[in-house]
C-alpha cells in the first residue's frame, strides 16, 4: 500500500494553508456474561475510525496501540484498515494510539491518548455483568490538523474522493457505533460555565463601580469639609461615610 | 528418542508442543477387570468392543433346576386370604409361594398382612398435623345455624346424598358426576356439585377451627372454589378445541395483521420521539449563545445569540462569544493562549484536542503575565467554584475555542479579583492611616498578605 503513496521528491509546503481532517477515536467494550474469567470479563476492541466511517487508508499508513504493560506484546501496530484491535480484559486504562501518516504527507507520527472505559459513569465495578448488556462506548472527536502540508500529499487528499470502509475484514463496530460525543451538548457546558464567569466578572466590576463611587462621594465631602474649615466653619458631620 | 534421531539424522517431524495435546486425549482407559499385560496388546487403534453380552453368559432362572435353598424347597399352594382393606371379611383364594424343608412342613414365603391391603388409600385431608377430616360431615346444630338456607336448591336430602358420594368416592368429582342420580332432583353439572360441597367445607372448617386469619393458609380458604370461573375455563378450553384448520389459518393471518400493524404503530411513535427530542434540541441551541451562532454558522459577536440578558451580559465576556468551525481561506484555524489565530512556528500536523490541551496550560502565563505561579491556587480555586467542565472530548474548533476562552475569562477573573481586593486593602490602609497610627501598621499588614494572596 505504502509504495504508491511515496514521497515526492521535491518537497515544498503551501504557505498559508491548512487541510483539517476528523477523525474519532474510541473503545467499545462487551461485557462477557457467564464467560467471564479471573482475567477476562470483557472484549473490547479500541479503534480509529473517519468521522463519517470512511476509509481512512489515503491519510494514514499504520496505527499502534500502546496498551497497558501487563498485555502480552503490549505494542500492537495495525496495518490496514479497519485500525481496529480487540483484546480481552478486567480493566480500564489510559492507552496511547500513534497514528503514523502515509509516506508523501512527509509528518510525523502523532500520539493521541484514549480512555479505555469497561463500565458506564457510575456503575459499580467488578461485578459480574450479563452478556447481553449494551456496550459501552468511549469515543472523542480529534481533528488533525495540518499546518502547511506538503503540496503533492494536499493534491492527492484534494483529489482523492472519500469512500466507505470497504474492508477485507467485517468491522466490529459497525453495527455498534456510537456518535461522537455531542458537539452540541459539550458546547452548552462551556457556555453555562462562561455565563457563570461572566455573571461573576459583573459582580466584581459593580462593586468596584460602587466603591469608586463612594471613594469619588467621600473625596468630594473631605473636599467640602476642608473648604468649610477654610471659612472658619466647624462641621460635625462624617465625611468618612464609608 | 528425540537424540537418536538427532543421531541418524532423521528429522524430529514437527511435533510441537501444541500438536501433541490432542494425542493425549485420546488415549484409552484401560477397562476395569482388564490385565494390564492384555492392554498393553492393543495398540490404542483397536477398539475395545464386546463380543457378547454378559447377560448371554448368564444362566437365566429358568434353566435353574428346582434345587432346595437355604430355605427349603419352593412350593406354591392355593392358599385362602382375607384383605384387611375390606370391611366385609370376603374370603378368596390365591397361588402363594412356599418352601417345604426336609421334614416335609410348608412354611409361607410371605406372612402378614395381605400385601395389596396398603394400597388401599383414602383421602384424609391431613392439615397441619391436626385431626383427620376425611370428608367434612356436618351434625344437626351445624346444619340449621350454618348451612340451612331456604334460598338455595340444595334440600337437606340432596346435600347428604352429595356427601355420601364425596366420601364413596374419595371426592372424585369426575366420578362422582357421572354417577349422580339423585332421585326426583334436577340435574347438577360437575361444577355445581364441587362449589356446593366446597363451600360447605369452607363453612365447616371456619365454623370448627376459628377465625379465619388462623386459617389463611389453608387451601380450602386461600383458594376458594370459583365455578364460574371454572366454566368460563372449560368453555374457552372447548372453544379452543373445537376449532378447524381453517379456523385457525384465519386466526393466525388475523394475529399476523394485528402483529404488523403493532410494528407499524411504534415505529411511528419512535419516530415522533426522535423527532421531538431534535426539536428540543434546536431549542435549547437556541437559547444558548454560541451554540446558536455555531450553529448558523454566523457572525461572532459579543451581542449575538444572548437569550437572556438579566442573568448573562456577554459584554462581560473577554474573548469572541463563539468560533467557527471553518475559518477564512488563509487564515490558520489553531488559537493562541489569548484566542488569536495561530500560525504554528513549525509547519507539522496537528491534533487540534491535544494542541488545546498544551494550549491551556500556556493560558496562565500569557494572560497573567510572570505573577502566574503565584495565583496558581487562587486559579485552581475559581475553577472548583465555577465548576468549569473537564477537557472536551469533542474537539471541533468551535468547542475547543469556547473552552479556550472559558479558561482564559476564569484567568482574567482571578485577576480582576486580585485588582479589587488590593484596592480593597489600600482603602483600609488609608481609613486607618486616618484613624490612628497603631491600626495603620495592622491595616498596612494586612494589605501586604491580600497583595500576596
Amino acid at each position: 500500500m505504502a509504495d504508491y503513496y511515496q514521497a515526492a521528491p521535491t518537497a515544498t509546503r503551501l504557505r498559508n494553508t491548512e487541510y483539517v481532517y476528523p477523525v474519532v477515536i474510541g473503545t467499545i467494550a462487551f461485557a462477557l456474561g457467564k464467560k467471564a474469567t479471573d482475567t477476562a470479563t470483557h472484549r473490547w476492541t479500541a479503534y480509529v475510525r473517519g468521522a463519517n466511517n470512511e476509509d481512512l487508508s489515503p491519510l494514514i499508513q499504520k496505527v499502534t496501540f500502546n496498551l497497558h504493560a501487563s498485555f502480552n506484546n503490549p505494542q500492537r501496530i495495525i496495518h490496514a484498515p479497519p485500525f481496529e484491535l480487540t483484546e480481552e480484559g478486567w480493566g480500564e486504562f489510559e492507552m496511547s494510539i500513534v497514528l503514523h501518516f502515509q509516506p508523501d504527507a512527509q509528518e510525523g507520527p502523532i500520539e493521541v491518548f484514549h480512555h479505555l472505559r469497561l463500565y458506564e459513569e457510575g456503575e459499580p465495578q467488578g461485578l459480574p455483568l450479563p452478556a447481553n448488556k449494551k456496550p459501552v462506548i468511549s469515543e472523542q472527536y480529534e481533528e488533525l490538523v495540518f499546518s502547511e502540508p506538503h503540496e503533492a500529499f494536499y493534491r492527492r487528499l484534494m483529489s482523492t474522493p472519500q469512500r466507505a470502509l470497504q474492508a477485507r475484514v467485517p468491522s466490529i463496530i459497525g453495527p455498534h457505533a456510537g456518535r461522537p460525543e455531542n458537539e452540541a451538548a459539550e458546547l452548552q457546558l462551556i457556555n453555562e460555565a462562561r455565563q457563570r464567569v461572566a455573571q461573576a466578572v459583573a459582580t466584581v466590576k459593580n462593586a468596584a463601580a460602587i466603591e469608586q463611587q463612594a471613594a469619588q462621594q467621600a473625596a468630594q465631602a473631605a473636599a467640602a469639609a476642608a473648604a468649610a474649615a477654610a471659612q472658619g466653619v466647624i462641621t460635625h458631620g462624617q465625611p468618612m461615610g464609608m | 528418542m528425540a537424540d537418536a534421531r538427532d543421531i541418524l539424522g532423521v528429522e524430529r517431524g514437527g511435533a510441537t508442543p501444541a500438536e501433541r495435546k490432542p494425542e493425549k486425549k485420546e488415549r484409552m482407559k484401560r477397562p476395569e477387570g482388564m490385565s494390564r499385560e492384555a492392554f498393553a496388546l492393543l495398540s490404542g487403534s483397536n477398539p475395545l468392543i464386546t463380543t457378547q453380552l454378559m447377560e448371554g453368559l448368564k444362566k437365566s432362572k429358568k434353566d435353574k433346576p428346582n434345587r432346595p435353598t437355604g430355605k427349603g424347597t419352593v412350593v406354591w399352594r392355593a392358599q385362602p386370604f382375607t384383605n384387611q382393606a375390606r370391611s366385609d371379611g370376603l374370603q378368596l383364594v390365591h397361588w402363594a409361594k412356599g418352601f417345604k424343608d426336609a421334614s416335609g412342613r410348608v412354611r409361607d414365603a410371605h406372612e402378614g398382612d395381605y400385601p395389596f391391603a396398603k394400597y388401599n388409600k383414602k383421602v384424609d385431608g391431613d392439615w397441619r398435623g391436626g385431626p383427620k377430616c376425611p370428608v367434612f360431615r356436618y351434625d344437626e346444630e351445624e346444619w340449621s345455624s350454618l348451612i340451612a338456607d331456604a334460598a338455595s336448591s340444595w334440600s337437606r336430602a340432596e346435600t347428604d346424598y352429595l356427601l355420601a358420594m364425596v366420601e364413596q368416592f374419595d371426592q372424585r368429582f369426575i366420578v362422582i358426576a357421572d354417577r349422580w342420580d339423585f332421585p326426583g332432583g334436577q340435574p347438577r353439572s360437575l361444577e355445581d356439585l364441587k362449589e356446593r360441597y366446597y363451600s360447605i367445607a369452607r363453612k365447616l372448617l371456619v365454623a370448627r377451627e376459628g377465625t379465619d386469619a388462623l386459617l389463611a393458609n389453608h387451601p380450602l380458604v386461600k383458594h376458594p372454589y370459583n365455578a364460574g370461573q371454572d366454566r368460563q375455563r372449560k368453555a374457552a378450553l372447548m372453544s379452543l378445541l373445537d376449532r378447524d384448520t381453517s379456523q385457525e389459518e384465519k386466526d393466525n393471518a388475523v394475529l399476523e395483521q394485528a402483529r404488523q400493524i403493532e410494528e407499524r404503530r411504534r415505529a411511528e411513535q419512535a419516530a415522533a420521539q426522535a423527532a421531538a427530542a431534535a426539536a428540543a434540541q434546536a431549542r435549547r441551541a437556541a437559547a444558548t449563545p454560541g451554540v446558536a451562532n455555531a450553529a448558523r454558522g454566523g457572525s461572532a459577536g459579543p451581542a449575538a445569540g444572548v437569550s437572556n440578558p438579566s442573568v448573562f451580559d456577554a459584554s462581560y465576556l473577554t474573548y469572541p462569544a463563539s468560533f467557527d468551525n471553518h475559518t477564512q481561506p488563509g487564515m490558520p484555524s489553531l488559537l493562541s493562549p489569548t484566542l488569536e489565530p495561530l500560525r504554528p512556528e513549525r509547519p507539522a500536523v496537528y491534533a487540534r484536542g491535544l494542541h488545546t490541551r498544551a494550549t491551556v496550560e500556556q493560558q496562565p502565563v500569557a494572560i497573567l503575565g510572570p505573577q502566574a505561579p503565584r495565583l496558581a491556587k487562587a486559579v485552581e480555586a475559581a475553577f472548583a467554584e465555577l465548576s468549569i467542565p473537564l477537557q472536551p472530548r469533542y474537539s471541533s474548533r468551535s468547542v475547543c475555542g469556547a473552552y479556550l476562552a472559558l479558561r482564559g475569562e476564569v484567568l482574567h477573573l482571578v485577576e480582576l479579583r486580585r485588582l479589587q481586593a488590593a484596592r480593597q486593602a489600600a482603602q483600609r490602609g488609608n481609613d486607618a492611616k486616618r484613624k490612628g497610627p497603631g491600626e495603620g501598621q495592622a491595616a498596612a499588614k494586612r494589605q501586604k498578605v491580600a497583595g500576596k494572596r
